[in-house]
């Protein structure tokens, strides 16, 4: 993984120092907190309904086990003793105190983290696959070009006040598991008909309160020529982007605004100005530089096993569910990546005890080669495990709670933290996946129905990508109490599509029987058991779900 | 209230206020004041001398003109809270209107986690 060099680790200093100054005045009254409102955010610190949160940047996902056991450190002296992966990758804590947040911070910059880029109207973490590195059919890894990414977003002056937050998601494999059409950029990396290495280009995706999928303008761009390329999408974005409306300010309502093809024009307009500086001028990285950036991101070395250790497994029902949901295909025969769900019923979706985080640091060294993934689906990752250890691995797992074989399944639910946390919420998410998780508790029914995706916000800005879930929930209020918006067929991989709403809003108690009725009215309907939930709805539309939606069905 | 009075208050409709996140509100009935805590972030109350806690019950209860004088007071008290705001209170001194719930979950803690529910302090 990428290490810092002096330049990052004075850099990362320095800024602690300097909020810690600003703490400081702002306790002792000097600053107010008008003033102190947007500084605290450009450090990851939000004010919500309990607390503070701080936020605290992964990029792209990957941590070290010693970062782990930091955070874990974090979360018991700082915090209530558990920690919460978010849907960019990030990690949240959930009750800092304000004074003890520059020492967060201190601890954190020892680790090389740091809470930058994750508030505030800037490029916020890019996001990627979070099997990167070991994925089968993997074009290159796409960490190099989020690490490429993060150094030239980082501070840049130009884009420190962008009309609202940008979010970048990378992808280098034709199975999109960083959600790209959601994104305000996504890239895909691609390999040309020659055999170039280069970038397919999605701009003005997005969720909230107006969802979007992107649309792709360059079908293949020169690996050499990314940053010139995303400095011209973003100097379109901040000059014509719109700044006099909160909620049309997102790069989605230009590209709309404008229509793709127009914008698109004008973001090669930009892109052959600045290509026009040549070297020296142009925001190109130097290849030399590419190239030392890229051996941060090595694979490790992986001794040859063979594919003959997958089937020598021990008999055990629920670690045979694990095996079939939660490992993944590996690039190295013998090989295999695992995916370590933070859904275990009752749990808030994403939280994970610090000493949880502890006993993946320990997991990670002894099998995992050191090597530790977020997910956006608020859930952990190890990408490189030897399949004949894989056993070991959910044992060791499974002792602290994070064995549940759910991945991909009805309870593997994204919840945003919804009206328990959040001061911009009108409902609650994590009951109503608690609920969920409670109705399907049973496994072999989760692994009969399949992969089935539940997404749930707890209001409109949409934080728990309920638009692209297989079966959305929108909470809404009415008069103060809470209702649930029901969408169906959302998806977020490499066939996206923004879920259809099918109804009036369903009550608290009326949502988790909703939800059982429509999948059983999927089961009935299904022509196989590979036919998908989402499948079923595209084949069928939403008719034979909504007859079910509100009980008459069963009623007659 | 005189027929006059009754007429004004038809015509004129009450000051519009924020009641906390992204909700807005009209200032009628009858409110307590609300803020987080500078230091902790823990939901605090206004009372009647003019400091902050974090019981509910013991809230200075305030309703029409005296509720924006009081508030604009609370505001100014930026050394120990953050983001001032009137919430509805019924007859009881609960959460009332379309916040009850916000106000409710604010005041008890997260649903999710009983064993964080708040244990109350002077602020």
């Amino acid at each position: 993984m990428y290490r810092y060099d002096d330049y990052d680790r004075a850099m990362v200093a320095d800024r602690v120092a300097e909020f810690r100054g600003q703490v400081e005045r702002r306790i002792s009254g000097e600053l107010t907190e008008d003033e102190f409102k947007p500084l605290r955010l450009m450090n990851g610190l939000y004010l919500q309904l309990h607390a503070y949160m701080l936020r605290v940047a992964v990029p792209y996902g990957t941590l070290n086990p010693d970062q782990l056991r930091v955070l874990a450190s974090v979360a018991r002296d700082y915090d209530r003793g558990y920690a919460h992966v978010s849907t960019r990758q990030n990690f949240q804590f959930n009750w800092p105190k304000l004074k003890d947040v520059p020492d967060i911070l201190d601890r954190l910059a020892d680790a090389e983290m740091h809470a930058i880029q994750t508030s505030g109207n800037c490029i916020r973490n890019t996001t990627t696959d979070p099997f990167a590195g070991a994925a089968l059919g993997e074009v290159e890894d796409p960490r190099i070009t989020c690490e490429v990414i993060r150094q030239w977003s980082t501070f840049h002056p130009e884009f420190t006040f962008l009309p609202r937050k940008f979010k970048i998601a990378v992808s280098a494999t034709e199975e999109d598991r960083a959600a790209l059409a959601v994104h305000d950029i996504g890239l895909q990396i691609v390999r040309s008909d020659g055999g170039e290495v280069g970038y397919r280009v999605l701009v003005g995706g997005g969720q909230g309160r107006t969802p979007h999928l992107g649309v792709w303008i360059r079908d293949f761009l020169p690996q050499a020529e990314l940053l010139s390329y995303l400095e011209a999408i973003l100097r379109v974005y901040n000059i014509r982007g719109r700044r006099d409306n909160l909620y049309k300010a997102r790069i989605k309502i230009l590209v709309d605004a404008m229509g793709s093809e127009a914008f698109a024009e004008a973001v090669e307009e930009a892109f052959v100005a600045f290509r026009k500086v040549g070297s020296g001028g142009s925001v190109d990285l130097p290849q030399a530089e590419r190239q030392r950036i890229s051996t941060f991101f090595k694979p490790p070395a992986l001794p040859a096993v063979g594919e003959t250790s997958r089937n020598n497994v021990p008999s055990n029902a629920r670690f045979a569910l694990w095996l079939k949901h939660n490992t993944h295909p590996h690039r190295e025969d013998g090989y295999s990546s695992a995916t370590i769900s933070l859904k275990a019923p009752g749990q808030a979706p994403g939280d994970v005890m610090a000493e949880q985080l502890d006993a993946v640091a320990a997991i990670a060294e002894k099998y995992a080669f050191s090597d530790v993934r977020t997910t956006h689906e608020q859930n952990m990752a190890l990408p490189h495990l030897r399949t004949d250890e894989l056993f070991a691995v959910w044992e060791a797992l499974d002792a602290v709670g994070l064995g549940e074989p759910n991945h991909g399944l009805i309870s593997d639910i994204i919840a945003c933290p919804g009206l328990d946390y959040c001061n911009l919420a009108n409902t609650r998410s994590i009951p109503i996946a608690n609920r969920i998780q409670e109705r399907f508790a049973d496994l072999e029914r989760q692994a009969t129905i399949g992969e089935l995706k539940i997404k749930i916000s707890g209001c409109i800005n949409a934080c728990g990508h309920h638009h692209v879930g297989h079966i959305g929930i929108l909470g809404v209020d009415k008069k103060g109490e809470e209702f649930y918006q029901i969408t169906l067929g959302g998806s977020a991989d490499e066939n996206a599509s923004i879920g259809e709403i099918v109804g009036r809003g369903l009550s608290t108690d009326d949502v988790v029987d909703a939800i059982e009725r429509m999948v059983a009215r999927y089961l009935e309907r299904r022509l196989s058991d590979k036919e998908r939930f989402v499948d079923v709805y595209q084949r069928l539309g939403a008719e034979p779900f909504k007859e079910v939606l509100y009980g008459e069905a069963v009623a007659a | 209230m005189s027929q006059t009075a009754i007429q004004q208050a038809a015509v004129t409709p009450a000051q519009k206020i924020s009641t906390g996140g992204v909700k807005k509100g009209r200032n009628t009935g009858t409110k307590v004041i609300t803020a987080n805590d500078l230091f902790s972030g823990a939901v605090i109350y206004w009372t009647s001398e003019r400091t902050w806690t974090e019981d509910m019950a013991k809230a200075l209860v305030v309703s029409g003109d005296d509720a924006m004088a009081q508030l604009t007071v609370a505001i100014s008290d930026e050394g120990r809270s953050v983001g001032p705001y009137l919430m509805d209170i019924d007859e009881d001194g609960s959460p009332a209107g379309r916040g009850k719930l916000r106000e409710r979950i604010r005041d008890a803690g997260p649903t999710i986690h009983p064993e964080f529910a708040r244990q109350r302090k002077e602020a």
